[in-house]
């Protein structure tokens, strides 16, 4: 093994980690809150909303992330005159954004689901009783219903952070560069930076939810953590 | 073929079916190597015990990008730099399709192996123990009595890394195999309308998909005949 070129390679590779953890930590947040309102869409009982809903979620957990990065960043080329005219352009152009907006909208499509899961695993009386005592359905949800839900959810809301792979999203950036020069360019770096990355970056947030989920709740209540990546 | 499709038809269809192809084998690689993996996780030996652990916990921390990449890239560089060495320079080229499938094979093992080992443990131990009071050899129970068994408590996480399984053959174009993503890519960049291919290739694995999760509820109700069920 070459240790001169890994030794020169160090500053990249931090900058790669940095990035990753940034991908995923974005994507995991925005997706965490954006994927509550498209769960009560996906229980609505309006046609069109719940239909909405669930077109969203059937494609973008039913297509690989890597064609969705695809489909976006290079397919919004296609529309470049229309994006230039709405002023989007300078958004669309840059791979970070491409990555982040493909990767959030992935996330927020399985975390909705965990979400509904939740939800619906609420015994129906607590949530009668909220509304008996008087609480606004906003209020009953802000204090009751997502209180309850996330607890019931946790475990697999853990499991949800192994997906995203932000490991796809530097492929985009770099398999650009490697347009005008080489595909070695992309390997080396993607490889060099992703290797080490996801297991430690897993076990610190496997250890910060395990200690919330001791904290906050009665394990009884802990649905079963399924032992395989969840999916559809 | 469709206009659309300025005669690439023929070609995406070729990297679909490649596509079907790599994983379905992938998927009958992988159960047979959780098959064997649960099989020795189950046995009475530490040593062997704690080598399916080691497995299933480094592969499930590690994206299938960068395994694809370690073995595509990485061993053939490393069987030629070791024979340099040894002075009898010799030149190793993987098959990608061979290469794919036992990457992906190997990697999706690990998760079946947690899927059969939870399905083996739901099986009653009375079930062990009658079958060995009727004189079965341990063949014939397996075969016989806990294999059905087992495949009724397995099924439904089977069918999940099935869909993560499919959706991660996207990841094989970057070794050059002409698969759904690969060929779509090729398309897209000749025709300069990534919109449109990339929108087609996901289409086309949200078919599979849907396809399977059909496929996958047959099945299902298929392992759970004979079984009484307290409600609808």
């Amino acid at each position: 093994m070459n240790v001169d070129a890994l030794i020169e390679g160090l500053p990249r590779f931090v900058d790669g980690l940095m990035l990753t953890v940034m991908y995923a930590g974005v994507s995991l947040a925005i997706g965490f809150f954006l994927a509550i309102p498209v769960a009560m869409m996906r229980m609505s009982r309006n046609r069109v909303i719940y239909w909405s809903a669930t077109a969203y979620i059937t494609f973008f957990r039913g297509t690989p992330l890597l064609a969705q990065l695809f489909l976006v960043y290079y397919g919004s080329g296609q529309f470049y005159q229309e994006l230039e005219i709405a002023g989007l352009w300078w958004l669309f152009r840059e791979p970070w954004f491409c990555g982040l907006l493909t990767l959030t909208l992935n996330t927020t499509a399985y975390t909705s689901e965990i979400w509904r899961g939740g939800i619906q695993a609420i015994p129906h009386p607590e949530i009668e009783a909220a509304h008996a005592s008087g609480l606004s359905s906003f209020s009953a949800m802000r204090h009751v219903i997502l209180p309850r839900a996330l607890g019931l959810s946790l475990a697999r809301l853990y499991e949800r952070s192994d997906l995203p792979d932000p490991g796809d999203v530097l492929g985009v950036g770099n398999i650009d560069h490697g347009h005008n020069g080489s595909r070695t360019e992309y390997s080396l770096t993607g490889f060099r930076v992703l290797r080490s990355v996801p297991v430690g970056g897993r076990a610190v947030s496997g250890a910060r939810v395990r200690l919330y989920m001791d904290r906050t709740q009665d394990r009884s209540q802990t649905p079963p953590s399924p032992s395989s990546k969840p999916s559809c | 073929m469709p206009e659309i499709l300025s005669g690439y038809g023929w070609m995406i269809l070729g990297g679909l079916g490649l596509t079907i192809a790599v994983a379905v084998t992938s998927m009958f690689g992988a159960i047979l190597a959780g098959l064997a993996a649960s099989l020795l996780s189950l046995s009475g030996s530490v040593v062997l015990r704690a080598m399916v652990r080691v497995y299933t916990t480094v592969i499930r921390g590690i994206p299938e990008l960068v395994l694809l990449l370690l073995v595509y890239y990485g061993i053939p560089t490393l069987i030629q730099d070791l024979s340099a060495g040894a002075g009898f320079p010799v030149e190793v080229n993987l098959n990608p399709f061979a290469a794919g499938v036992t990457t992906l094979a190997f990697i999706y093992g690990a998760f079946t192996c947690e899927v059969f080992r939870s399905a083996y443990l739901a099986v009653p131990q009375g079930q062990r123990e009658s079958a060995a009071a009727f004189g079965l050899t341990p063949y014939q129970t397996f075969r016989a009595i806990i294999f059905p068994q087992m495949l009724r408590y397995a099924l439904p996480a089977l069918g999940n890394v099935w869909m993560v399984l499919l959706k991660a053959t996207a990841l094989i174009s970057i070794i050059q195999l002409p698969e759904l993503m690969r060929t779509t890519d090729m398309a897209a960049r000749a025709t300069r309308q990534p919109f449109t291919f990339f929108l087609i290739a996901c289409v086309a694995y949200l078919a599979i998909t849907l396809v399977s999760m059909w496929g996958q509820a047959r099945a299902e109700r298929w392992a759970n005949k004979g079984i009484a069920r307290s409600s609808a």
